[in-house]
């Protein structure tokens, strides 16, 4: 049998990619299943997502088109098998044994509660989100909360981005990054320490890769193709050992977008025989082909020459009373103490 | 604008001020020059009036006040307009304040005038400036040539609004019914042109040239070889605008040179070198173009390019060094794709035409100095909120006023709908700045809140609930980019006065001792000042130094801001 042997390998080769089918570490069918039910729940287990409409014929040729339904309805109504909607094709997903026994168990409000739980995946719900869609009573989505907290199935979380809201998922689920906030946030805080050293070491790798060493005023000809891309840039964050956590492409990509509002970097088209620019009408979503974006440093200021911003040389420019000062007024530039300290030799 | 006129009167103060009086001759006696400052006063504070009103509010006869505005007209600072007013016609003046702030750059005039044209030059335009007889001399007829000092004609002393609609109603005139909008459209274009035109005509007015092709009513036609010579009958003044060009130029050279290097900097400058002839405005969208040829070919053969660009091409291998017009070539290259866009390639078909692209240099150089003010003033953070904002944000301020404006009319529930709609896009781009700003969403807030006290940021609040509650209340960030630009420039003349003040106290404070100093016998015999004399000298040269150098790169910026 073709599918399963596929699980198998599915089980014993973890570095397989598991994109769309799941590797399910102990699949526990239910007894009383008929064989081809069983086996439709085998198959189906290994799409998290559910198994789509269009797939089943390809992925279960054992069983004829016309049996599938009868197969789906049996399963359904046993509690072993839900249907989602995605866009207008219908996908099935299996219910676990275990949790199926559950749920059978629960009252009504309560597997109401669950299954609006359940559906909001791993971005978590809030629970006013959940009272609006289950149209409970607060006192009683309060209880059936509780309960479901008593018996592991759900647990509260933190949300970064609403950090006041209260929010419920699956016990068994970890929260997305939207809601951790993903690796520069520990305990849904920002770690501005942990991402400024990581930022510092990117823009260093950078501009040793964007200027001529040992010549000081030299520059690379614009076709120079040695400016490092974002995968790069990852790698060598990794193999130096400064994060301790794996950091995603992703991730080091919102770094350097950062480093890119600072001024201190910029992003290049990769050079295509010669004709290269920073266009700034590519947009950054146009994933430029399969080539990826390199990113260049700007050169730090000279030394000697404008290392400070004329402005605020002059006292007036980081005035805190700036604005109430006038050429007679109680503040004034003739009795100005920032002037007078400014002007001390 | 309050803040405009205090410096303005300030720069008037110490152009025509008591200062001035004592250390040259620009006016005949002391009572003048107070008397020039209470008319450009009255002016400054009252706009345009007719000399009776001025003599009025300055507490002045009117033929002092007469005498005050020919002075003020020979500057270049006051303009005059004669209206009809029933039978009768009416002189107006006003001050120009454009013209008075020009002035703080007067020192900057002379230093350079200085540097391009010699000693010479130097006093040229001092003369000049002092309105005094100048000697035609070399270094003037070159000044002449290269529009540095123009001929002043009558027109000058009439103001640029008024020469345009005087323009228009001689036009007008002309016809013999009203016109249409249309026609009127046609004449103000065609004034425009003509303006524009006699602006970038070839001729230089008060000389007698050479080069003019059209045959321009004062210059006389000569050889090619005969020498060319100013024509006597003619005053001049100096041009700003040709100043400024020079000044653009030399920004945006030590640009190139910051943000690539010193051989791009030559390049830059053999561009901008070659065109400047033809360039008669700083507004203008781009140079005129060259190729790349011609630009190794200005380029002195002295000049080494190769030593610091690093070409890693195969070609270029140890013994087959790249030639002059390769390495020019990298670095066009390098110049166009920089992300200051210092050039532009106009026409693509075969070696190409470059040119200097100020337009987008321009955008880029004033957002830098609005981005390194903030960076300095409120933290890295805070301007990199307002990079993102003003990237990102960009969808915000008209759909909402669009969208506020259709809500007007709609029931309440529809309202709330669109305001859901609304918001939640925004909410989502708030999450997204701090998100991209890898901030905390707290100093987020605080940060933002900051810079839009301080003017660098809009805000439109939009309610959830009637009643507007903070909690309830999305708010909509904006960064209005060229009013950032008008309050930095109105900022940094505001400082200007301020220093201008405390540098013309700190004189004051110590004029008796500088009086001394500036007796004969004392500059014949240093040691007639006692040793503390000497230091609190010491010490008043040192801080008017700082002072002037805080003026003077202050000045760097408003050339950015306002100049280029
Ligand atoms: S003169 Fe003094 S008080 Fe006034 S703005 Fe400048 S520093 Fe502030």
């Amino acid at each position: 049998m073709a599918s399963k042997s596929d699980s198998q390998d599915d089980l014993d080769d973890p570095s397989s990619s598991s994109a769309r089918p799941s590797k399910k570490s102990s699949l526990v069918v239910p007894p009383n299943l008929s064989d081809q039910e069983a086996l439709f729940y085998k198959t189906a287990a290994k799409f998290t997502l559910g198994i789509r409409e269009g797939q089943l014929e390809s992925e279960i040729p054992e069983i004829p088109v016309v049996k599938i339904v009868e197969i789906i309805n049996s399963l359904s109504k046993k509690g072993f098998l839900e249907i989602l909607f995605i866009g207008n094709t219908k996908a099935f997903r299996i219910v676990k044994y275990e949790e199926a026994g559950k749920i059978a168990s629960m009252e009504m409000e309560t597997m109401m509660v669950y299954k609006q739980i359940k559906a909001a995946g791993n971005e978590g719900i809030w629970t006013k989100v959940l009272k609006h869609k289950t149209n409970l009573h607060q006192q009683v989505i309060t209880r059936c909360l509780k309960a479901l907290e008593l018996k592991q199935m759900i647990k509260a979380i933190k949300n970064v981005k609403y950090p006041t809201r209260k929010m419920y998922m699956l016990y068994e689920l970890s929260p997305s990054v939207e809601v951790t906030g993903g690796a520069w946030y520990t305990d849904q805080e920002l770690d501005t320490e942990f991402i400024e050293n990581v930022a510092k070491a990117c823009y260093k790798f950078i501009y040793s890769r964007s200027f001529p060493r040992g010549q000081p005023d030299a520059v690379f000809a614009a076709s120079y193709s040695g400016l490092p891309t974002a995968t790069q840039i990852r790698r060598f964050i990794l193999d130096s050992k400064i994060s301790s956590i794996d950091l995603s492409l992703d991730d080091i990509i919102a770094l350097l977008d950062v480093l890119i509002y600072d001024g201190k970097i910029e992003k290049r088209m990769p050079v295509f025989g010669g004709a290269t620019g920073a266009d700034p009408d590519w947009s950054d979503d146009e994933a430029v082909g399969d080539a990826e974006w390199r990113y260049k440093a700007n050169r730090e200021r000279k030394a000697g020459r404008e290392e400070s911003e004329p402005w605020t040389e002059v006292p007036c420019g980081r005035c805190p009373v700036f604005k109430f000062c006038t050429a007679d007024g109680p503040i004034n530039p003739s009795s100005c103490v920032y002037y007078q300290k400014w002007l001390e030799f | 604008m309050a803040f405009t006129q205090r410096l303005c009167r300030e720069i008037i103060k110490d152009h025509f001020g008591p200062i001035v009086e004592r250390s040259s001759r620009i006016s005949p006696s002391f009572a003048h020059n107070s008397f020039l400052q209470k008319v450009a006063n009255v002016l400054l504070n009252k706009g345009r009036l007719p000399c009776g009103a001025i003599a009025l509010f300055a507490k002045l006869t009117q033929k002092q006040v007469r005498e005050c505005l020919v002075v003020l007209i020979q500057h270049n600072i006051a303009y005059y307009a004669e209206i009809a007013e029933r039978s009768r016609i009416v002189v107006y003046y006003e001050v120009s304040e454009e013209e008075i702030l020009l002035r703080i750059r007067l020192g900057a005039i002379l230093r350079y005038s200085g540097e391009w044209f010699g000693k010479e030059g130097a006093l040229v335009a001092q003369h000049i400036l002092r309105n005094e007889l100048v000697l035609f001399t070399k270094a003037f007829t070159n000044m002449v040539r290269e529009r540095f000092l123009v001929a002043v004609q009558a027109q000058d002393s009439i103001s640029a609004k008024d020469r345009a609609i005087n323009a228009e109603a001689a036009e007008l005139e002309k016809l013999l019914m009203p016109p249409t909008a249309k026609e009127l459209k046609n004449i103000r274009k065609l004034r425009d042109d003509r303006a524009d035109a006699e602006y970038h005509s070839s001729v230089v007015i008060g000389m007698k040239r050479k080069l003019a092709e059209s045959v321009g009513n004062q210059a006389k036609r000569h050889a090619p070889e005969v020498l060319e010579e100013v024509e006597e009958e003619f005053y001049f003044r100096i041009n700003n605008d040709r100043y400024n060009i020079r000044f653009r130029n030399e920004v945006i050279v030590n640009y190139a040179v910051d943000r690539i290097n010193r051989s791009a900097g030559i390049v830059t400058k053999t561009m901008l070198d070659h065109g400047e002839e033809k360039m008669r405005r700083t507004k203008e969208d781009k140079s005129p173009a060259v190729t790349a040829v011609q630009i190794s070919q200005l380029i002195p053969a002295t000049i080494n390019l190769e030593t610091d660009i690093v070409l890693e091409s195969a070609e270029f291998t140890a013994n087959s060094l790249p030639s002059k017009q390769q390495l020019v070539h990298e670095y066009l290259e390098l110049l166009q794709t920089d992300s200051a866009g210092f050039l532009r390639k106009e026409d693509e078909r075969g070696a190409g035409l470059y040119v200097v692209a100020f337009d987008k240099l321009r955008d880029h150089l004033k957002r830098k100095v609005l981005d390194s003010v903030v960076r300095e003033k409120y933290g890295s953070a805070s301007c990199r909120l307002m990079k993102i904002l003003s990237e990102k944000g960009k969808l915000d301020e008209k759909q909402v006023r669009a969208i506020i404006v259709v809500m007007v009319g709609m029931s309440y529930f529809t309202t709330i709908v669109v305001r859901m709609a609304l918001a939640t896009r925004f909410v989502i781009s708030l999450i997204c700045v701090q998100k991209l700003a890898l901030l905390p969403a707290k100093e987020t807030r605080e940060r933002l809140a900051t810079l839009g006290t301080q003017g660098y940021l809009e805000l439109q609040e939009v309610p959830k609930a009637a009643d507007r509650a903070p909690s309830r209340t999305f708010y909509l960030w904006h960064v209005p980019l060229n009013q950032c630009y008008a309050t930095l420039l109105v900022d940094l003349y505001r400082t200007l006065g301020n220093i201008r003040q405390r540098k013309r106290d700190e004189i004051s404070a110590r004029s008796r001792l500088l009086d001394k100093a500036q007796r004969q016998d004392v500059i014949e015999n240093q040691a007639l000042l006692s040793e503390e004399e000497q230091e609190h000298l010491r010490l008043l040269n040192e801080t008017i130094a700082k002072l002037d150098v805080g003026e003077l790169r202050i000045d760097g910026l408003i050339t950015i801001l306002r100049d280029i």
